[in-house]
């Protein structure tokens, strides 16, 4: 899905400041701040959509101007999209994504948990969603211990009951070891 | 029983006879101030001590012993049947307050003795005439309790202490008594019963001052004054954990710098401050700042619309401020988005595992099943949350081979074996084994075991919702094991009820069909499928009264050697049914049945023996017309009265088709 993106710039009157957790303020239009839904209700809670009531800054303080600046960057792409709907099949399942999101989202897995944080604490469903599917997509047809490293957990799983296959150094029985079918290779594509 | 000294208290009476009967036999000869004295000087078992006066008893609870004083043994008609476990003491006269008040004076006297609890309390009555005989009372016990602490030479030892009292230097004098070391919680109330309400005795502010420069008040974590409003600074409750109070009123600047100086309190949990005058918001400071001056912003999880979020800095916690008509409370919140799997406590993200736990389930859910699967496997946090979560289980087929057992769990196929069996050869099966995952066990590894305990774990979720499961085996042994083990999981799960559409069941004998069937839950199961080559005849009854085969919607049985009533079928939108015999009453009755039924669609059923249908006699007695010539010749038509839907019947040989149509 593409939309045409007319350029505009925001005016005092349709637009906010926010402030980064680092201090950094940002011009957003109160257009773009719809699509969040944390935003939109700060803005109705104070009428700041409203022409006659004076507009403090909006303190972040969980994000980063980085991650901000990140953030306008998707809004303002998605600014003529339609409304996200919680229930669009298309979005929910599928590993395909635009172009654009998918070079808008190659970036290293710790900024990508912290722009994920970020939309969660927003509140800005289409790009969590998004986020959640690239997510998920990464970690299809990977085994366990490929999983940890490319996601970087550390594992307190130390082996397997059933094969008795050791998943790290230690080869000992566990009582809460699982199952080894989770451990099977993916077929290929038929 | 001779052993009933006049004064020892009935519990510990009843404590020695009932739990240190050795104890009680080695002292019989002793005299009573002596057994006494052993008493007082001795740790005493109790624990939990709460008093309840009224205007002609006293409940006093022991620990879980309940002990009624009454001088009426009218209670024991009125009340005795609310506590039956309670020991009742009926003296004539006064004298049951004086009994009651021994009783708790042998816990009071022991400096041994480190209560959890100590409280105090009054029932006022409707009674006016009551209300004021529950006063005189409690000011008799009250008084001997403040008297017997104040004299004694230590002060008693308590955590918990709460009183229902309004007269204010009493409390504190007996406050003053209890050991600073040990207090933890102090709760003040005063009394009132609708309208009527006890003022305060003596200079409240005064009092208050008093109180809370006494050590025991500095040790205090938890306060509760919930009285006639007093008007007590706030900042003398900044050190608990919690408090709850009422003052006469509360400004906004109070509540900031409250707020502000419980931000750093890291041991601070919640407090609820009720005011007696009411804020005007609109009138103290423009509402639309409220935020900007607590320093907070409106989090979508919190319900009330004046409720204001600070962030506790370098933690993961909050402080919600929620500002009411006549009430403020703080509560310290986790922030949401620190719900964190491990144990990191920085903000930076740099694991998956630091992703909150909604965020992790949101991407979980996105997972397929395989990869949930894996997921289990790559950390223990991640297991339990993911257990916790409905996986994308779909169909779950097994097939039970006498030495192995196939399972598919959606389209994923694995096989269990045993260490020594030789690897099965999949190209020789089926193409849809092709990518089938081997379970080899090590040795002692108990293949059937393992099977299950993977079964198990997709059963067990509450959340997991089947489109089917089917269960067969070509093997009678094996397919015995089977539903055995299924059995045995099933079984814990009590009441609660696996959530699957479709079930499929290959059986040989009619017990293994009913020990799968009642587990599943009706309604949500829509089809029931059974086949080989099974007697029901014993089991019959209990299938067709089942829930889940009134609930169900499609039923295919296949060689299944029992007569089914045509009546339990014709709730059914689809079935297909092979019975002993048929004969055209059988079908008349059917047909009957099927145009009235709102969700009937078709079925089939063949008759294994019997004689064969005589097309035309079915003709005549169901009141069937020819269809048009481009219809087979077998083809009827009813049509059905005041409807324009017809039934298309199939008559053969053994066999009858009817779809509506």
């Amino acid at each position: 899905m593409s939309c045409e993106e007319p350029t505009t710039s925001p005016t005092p009157e349709n637009n906010i400041t926010v402030v980064s957790s680092d201090g950094k303020e940002f011009l957003l239009d109160l257009k773009l701040t719809e699509q969040s839904e944390t935003l939109a209700r700060l803005i109705s809670n104070f009428e700041y959509d409203r022409t006659d009531v004076k507009k403090d800054p909006v303190p972040l303080g969980n994000i980063t101007s980085a991650q901000m600046q990140k953030i306008i960057e998707w809004l303002q792409h998605h600014r003529y999209y339609p409304k996200w709907e919680q229930n669009d099949i298309h979005y929910s399942t599928s590993f395909t994504f635009e172009t654009w999101v998918e070079e808008y989202l190659n970036i290293p897995n710790n900024e990508m948990f912290e722009l994920l944080n970020a939309a969660n604490y927003l509140n800005i469903p289409r790009l969590f969603s998004t986020i959640c599917r690239i997510m998920a997509s990464r970690i299809t047809g990977k085994s366990a211990e490929q999983i940890r490293t490319v996601l970087n957990i550390k594992t307190d799983v130390k082996n397997d009951v059933y094969t008795g296959i050791p998943i790290q150094e230690d080869s000992s029985s566990s009582e809460d070891g699982m199952s080894e079918i989770s451990l099977s290779p993916s077929p290929p594509p038929i | 029983m001779d052993f009933q000294p006049p004064d020892i208290p009935d519990v510990i009476r009843d404590y020695i006879l009932h739990e240190n009967a050795f104890f009680v036999l080695s002292i019989k000869t002793a005299i009573c101030r002596r057994f006494r004295d052993v008493i007082d000087s001795n740790y005493t078992p109790f624990t939990d001590i709460h008093v309840a006066i009224g205007h002609d008893y006293v409940y006093v609870k022991f620990n879980d012993m309940r002990s009624l004083y009454s001088h009426k043994e009218v209670r024991e008609y009125k009340y005795g049947h609310k506590y039956h476990d309670e020991n009742k003491t009926f003296i004539e006269g006064e004298g049951y307050l004086t009994k009651a008040f021994d009783a708790v004076a042998v816990a009071l006297r022991n400096q041994q003795n480190i209560l959890r609890t100590f409280r105090l309390s009054w029932h006022p009555r409707a009674k006016q005439t009551n209300r004021e005989q529950t006063a005189e009372n409690v000011e008799f016990f009250y008084e001997r309790v403040r008297l017997l602490l104040v004299n004694q030479p230590f002060q008693f030892a308590v955590r918990d202490f709460s009183i229902q009292d309004t007269n204010l230097p009493r409390v504190l004098a007996i406050l003053q008594h209890l050991s600073p070391e040990t207090i933890r919680k102090f709760e003040i109330s005063d009394v009132n019963y609708g309208s009527w309400r006890l003022g305060v005795i003596g200079d409240a502010e005064q009092i208050m001052e008093q109180m809370v420069e006494t050590p025991q008040w500095t040790s205090l974590s938890y306060i509760q004054i919930i009285h006639t409003p007093i008007n007590i600074p706030l900042h003398n409750f900044v050190y608990c954990i919690e408090f709850e109070i009422a003052v006469e009123s509360v400004t906004i600047e109070e509540i900031v710098r409250l707020k502000n100086t419980l931000l750093e309190r890291p041991r601070f949990r919640r407090c609820k401050v009720m005011t007696r005058t009411e804020f005007n918001f609109d009138e103290i400071i423009p509402f639309r700042n409220m935020g900007a001056l607590l320093n907070g912003y409106r989090h979508p999880a919190d319900n009330c619309p004046y409720t204001y979020r600070c962030t506790i800095p370098y933690t993961i916690f909050q402080l919600a401020v929620t500002l009411r008509d006549v009430s403020f409370e703080i509560n310290r919140v986790q922030r949401r988005q620190q719900n964190k799997l491990s144990n990191m406590t920085d903000n930076s993200v740099k694991s998956f595992s630091d992703m909150p736990t909604d965020v992790i389930e949101v991407i979980v859910e996105h997972s397929e099943l395989k990869e949930q699967l894996i997921l289990r496997k790559v950390s223990r946090s991640l297991r339990d949350l993911i257990d916790t979560q409905k996986l994308d289980y779909k169909q779950i087929i097994v097939d039970a081979r006498p030495d192995h057992i196939f399972v598919q769990f959606n389209e994923h196929f694995v096989a269990y074996l045993d260490h020594q069996k030789l690897d099965i050869d999949i190209s020789q099966m089926s193409s849809i084994y092709k990518y089938t995952t081997i379970i080899r066990m090590p040795p002692g590894g108990d293949w059937i075991q393992t099977a299950f305990a993977d079964l198990e774990l997709a059963l067990k979720n509450p959340k997991n919702r089947f489109q089917m499961i089917r269960i067969h085996s070509f093997d009678d042994d094996a397919g015995k094991t089977v539903y055995k083990k299924l059995e045995n999981i099933l079984k814990p799960f009590g009441d609660r009820k696996i959530h699957v559409t479709r079930f499929c069941a290959r059986v040989v004998e009619g017990p293994q069909l009913l020990s799968i069937l009642p587990h599943l839950q009706p309604g949500f199961l829509k089809s029931i499928e059974i086949e080989h080559n099974v007697d029901l005849a014993e089991n019959i009854d209990f299938l067709i009264d089942s829930q889940q085969w009134k609930k169900a919607q499609d039923v295919e049985m296949y060689a299944i050697e029992t007569p089914i009533p045509i009546e339990c079928l014709v709730h059914l939108r689809r079935f297909d049914v092979w019975i002993e015999s048929i004969e055209v009453q059988d079908l008349l009755k059917l047909r009957d049945n099927l145009i009235i039924s709102p969700i009937f669609e078709s079925c089939s059923i063949r008759s294994y023996s019997g004689s064969a249908f005589d097309i035309v006699e079915v003709q005549k007695i169901l009141g069937l017309k020819q269809p048009s010539s481009e219809k087979p010749q077998s083809m009827l038509l009813y049509s059905i009265p005041n409807s324009d839907a017809i039934l298309e019947i199939y008559v053969d040989n053994h066999y009858v088709y009817i779809e509506k149509a």
